[in-house]
């Protein structure tokens, strides 16, 4: 009997590892949808690959995604580890609520808050530099247009224990080319502050933040902040945010989303070049069905290419807006007061609308009388959002 | 290519079974193993494969040439070329760099790639030809079985040091059944779970604790930081051994044990005949015998201890705080020959160990830290009271958090308190049968480990 045991534990256990390999070769998986991105496929071999270790590194990656239940696995990997560090953070962080606590490449503070760490001048400052230089360019090409930039500080701008600030704001505002009264800052300048307009589990801010920050960009603009909310509403429970995700705790760390209603004007929108009937959801009611499904972006509206707000409203001005993704809960409210607003995000714009994005091309066509840029440390520090002209 | 990785699980292991399971003789499968071995050295050193095969060739040369003239002389020409060989791509660099700090004015040597497994290779070539010399073993008049003996990929880049003694049969004449591979299997597998598991869940802890803030990172965190990296090391080290030890067996062979419990020593004497034992027993018949051993006047044994323990740091890697820890073992062996012994053994078995285990712990916090300002830090930390914030470690780092729970679960798992049970289960095929359904579970867990990119370094891969 043992030795049919024997027999059964050599054979098997060398067919499943190969039933394995071949179901990985055979059928790869395109997506990682645990990871949310595309999977890692079978590399192909080259010498060259070999001698330079590429070929090894990336079957090992290939195999991390492929193997049969790998996603299932590192779901419930993380899943286990999360909730155990979750449930011995949780206990400390609430007896410490003015301590930084690591969890993963994130940091816990206060009642549960996800954050990132402070990003202080000294490690950002050459990047602002070149983007202040890119942007002072810009302004001095184009005489004949209104810039604003309007900076948004969040977690990465604060040391949310000491309130100490990292100074990134003020320095690039102060390195660029503009009127004093065309610059704004939305200044969150302790945790109180923080935890009142962003999310716990998401970077972005929430319904108080980004209706704050309307409320300072229209006169920035030299408009009014016409809307006011009709409501505050319950959107949807289980919302789990970026941080969470990204710190593979999205089923640990969940908050619910509410959001302020306006009475929007009727507006005419278009998105990467096909009419839209809305951006984002904002007009819609939610049922429970909802729920663990709208979040940030899927409410107010994604990442696009191109977006376009026309609202008739003649003589109002036609609006550039250059962002990230925290304008998108601003671009219907700051499109009320405008004829025609147009809304880019540089990271998108060349793959959803097949050409590259050149400012003044841009400008020109569209009869642009004023441009907005708006957006975090990540806004003025990466290459993506360096303003252009196409070559 | 390293055994804790989803290749050599999914890929490299599997293909090799199956062509060795479809070879028809002998001849096959050691050309089988061979090809294998290759394409795993090659795997993470295309380049320095050739270094191998010239090592395995001056090996062979030598061997022929010795075997045909037994000639002392041969056996010096040998020995001095494969020492050569480990001399100038392991401990040039560190020469040359201590060199420059007394003589400015000399110019910089290009850092040269520490070959991966040339320690291990080269004392296994060396134990060959000088077993050859002593009459111990037969010639191998095969360059491709020399090669396979050199090159098998279960010991190649980690040990255990394999006499040439211990596999010169089984080369040419080994009996494969389903029983042993089976075993080896199992051993395998518990290797990976101590190595994926245990070694790599605590590695955390000193990398957090010894990198950390000192107003955060006192002695208490210290003691945590050196008690989990003495378990890191004995599961990264010991797993791997049984990793190649099951391989070996898997395939027909049936390497020597590397390590027997060493953390429940009760003397130095008694841990390093525990600890890496292929290693203290080749510098033992290949270094310290050769001096004299202890059939010499006593300074001169003393003499050949300090050597012979300098050597066995040295060998651990070409930095000076390796030698530290090989001569502080010495001076520690010699104490309790020539002083302690007798008063040793008249003390409780607790004691005993207690004293053993201190020791050894503090050790490790010489070979852990290959800088003397950051040793210096560690020693005067833990021997000299500072003030642990342990919420702030708690703070400082998931990684060490998440390692925690593993500490004493490793601690527990470095006696021998599973080996009784296991013993006992591999008596019945019922207890057999749940061994297997637990290394199952075991390897299951490993690979979810690997698919989440644990913290994978690995210890000994420098040697």
């Amino acid at each position: 009997m043992k030795k049919h045991l024997d027999r059964v534990v050599v054979l098997g256990v060398l067919a499943a590892m190969l039933l394995a390999l071949a179901l990985s070769v055979l059928r790869p998986k395109d997506i990682n949808y645990y990871e949310n991105r595309t999977a890692n496929q079978m590399p192909a071999l080259s010498l060259s690959a070999w001698m330079h270790g590429e070929y090894q590194d990336a079957l090992e990656a290939a195999l991390t995604d492929q193997v049969p239940a790998a996603q299932g696995l590192n779901r419930t990997y993380h899943q286990s580890t999360n909730r155990y560090l979750r449930g011995v953070l949780k206990r400390f962080s609430a007896r410490y609520p003015n301590r930084y606590f690591h969890f993963h490449d994130m940091l816990l503070f206060g009642d549960d808050y996800i954050t990132f760490f402070p990003t202080w001048l000294e490690e950002r400052q050459s990047d602002l530099d070149a983007k202040a230089e890119n942007y002072n360019a810009v302004f001095a090409q184009h005489p004949e247009l209104n810039f604003y930039v309007y900076y948004i500080e969040k977690d990465t701008d604060i040391e949310l224990d000491t309130g100490l600030k990292t100074g990134a704001s003020d320095y690039i505002l102060d390195a660029l080319d503009l009127p004093e009264d065309h610059k704004g800052c939305f200044r969150v300048d302790s945790f109180d502050e923080y935890s009142q307009w962003f999310f716990r589990t998401d970077h972005h801010w929430n319904y108080a933040g980004s209706y704050r920050a309307y409320t300072q960009v229209m006169p920035l603009l030299g408009k009014t902040a016409s809307l006011e909310p009709t409501s505050l509403d319950f959107i949807a429970d289980g919302m789990t945010g970026s941080k969470a995700k990204v710190t593979g705790s999205d089923e640990l760390f969940v908050e619910p989303l509410y959001a302020y209603r306006y009475d929007f004007p009727a507006m005419d929108i278009t998105i990467n070049g096909s009419p839209a009937a809305d951006y984002g959801r904002q007009s819609d009611t939610f049922t429970e069905a909802d729920y663990g499904q709208v979040n940030y972006g899927s409410f107010y509206g994604g990442d696009d290419g191109e977006i376009c707000f026309h609202t008739g409203n003649a003589g109002a001005g036609n609006l550039l807006v250059i962002g990230e993704s925290y304008d998108n809960a601003l671009l219907k409210l700051i499109a009320s007061s405008y004829e025609n607003t147009y809304s880019i995000d540089l990271r998108n714009y060349e793959r959803e609308i097949g050409t590259p994005f050149s400012f003044s091309d841009y400008v020109a066509a569209h009869g642009i009388t004023d441009v907005l840029l708006i957006g975090s440390m990540a806004f003025f520090t990466l290459e993506d959002f360096r303003l252009e002209d196409a070559a | 290519m390293i055994f804790s990785s989803l290749t050599f699980l999914y890929a490299f292991l599997p293909i090799t079974a199956l062509l060795y399971l479809l070879s028809r003789n002998r001849t096959w499968r050691n050309g089988v193993l061979l090809a294998a071995s290759l394409v795993f050295y090659a795997w993470g050193e295309p380049k320095l494969l050739l270094l191998l095969l010239l090592a395995a060739l001056e090996g062979y040369l030598g061997g022929l040439v010795i075997e045909k003239t037994h000639s002392r002389k041969a056996l010096i020409v040998t020995v001095v070329l494969l020492v050569a060989n480990l001399a100038v791509f392991k401990y040039l660099n560190f020469f040359c760099d201590n060199l420059k700090a007394l003589i400015p004015a000399l110019g910089n040597v290009p850092a040269i790639a520490l070959p991966i497994g040339i320690s291990f290779y080269t004392f296994q070539i060396l134990s060959y030809d000088i077993d050859l010399y002593r009459g111990k073993v037969g010639v191998q008049r095969n360059f491709f079985s020399l090669l396979l003996y050199v090159s098998f990929f279960p010991q190649l880049i980690a040990g255990p040091i394999v006499r040439y003694e211990t596999v010169e049969h089984e080369i040419r004449e080994r009996q494969e059944n389903f029983s042993d591979a089976a075993a080896g299997i199992r051993r395998f597998i518990l290797g990976l779970a101590k190595k994926v598991l245990l070694a790599n869940g605590l590695a955390a802890i000193p990398e957090v604790v010894y990198a950390g803030k000192p107003e955060i990172f006192g002695t208490g965190a210290f003691w945590l930081a050196a008690l989990s990296y003495s378990l890191q090391l004995y599961f990264d080290f010991s797993g791997y051994s049984d990793m190649a030890i099951g391989l070996g067996r898997m395939f027909g062979f049936h390497f020597l044990e590397n390590f027997d419990y060493p953390y429940i020593s009760r003397s130095v004497t008694e841990f390093w005949r525990r600890w890496h034992i292929s290693l203290s027993s080749w510098f033992r018949d290949y270094v310290y015998i050769p001096l004299g051993g202890n059939r010499v006047k006593k300074s001169r044994w003393v003499l050949n201890i300090l050597v012979v323990w300098a050597l066995t740091g040295f060998w651990h890697g070409a930095q000076w705080n390796f030698i530290l820890w090989g001569l502080y073992y010495a001076l520690l062996l010699l104490l309790e020959k020539l002083v302690l012994g007798k008063f040793l053994e008249k003390l409780p078995s607790a004691v005993r160990w207690a004293y053993t285990f201190f020791l050894v712990v503090v050790g490790w916090v010489l070979f852990y830290h290959t800088d003397f300002g950051n040793l210096g830090t560690a020693i005067r930390t833990l021997f000299v009271y500072q003030k642990t914030d342990w919420v702030g470690v708690i703070a400082a780092s998931s990684d060490l958090l998440q390692a925690l729970p593993i500490l004493p679960i490793a601690l527990l798992c470095s006696f021998p308190v599973f080996r009784k049970p296991i013993q006992k289960l591999g008596e019945s095929t019922g207890g057999e049968l749940v061994l297997d359904l637990i290394c199952a579970g075991l390897l299951v867990l490993c690979i979810m480990c690997l698919i989440s990119a644990s913290y994978n370094p690995f210890i000994y891969f420098r040697f």
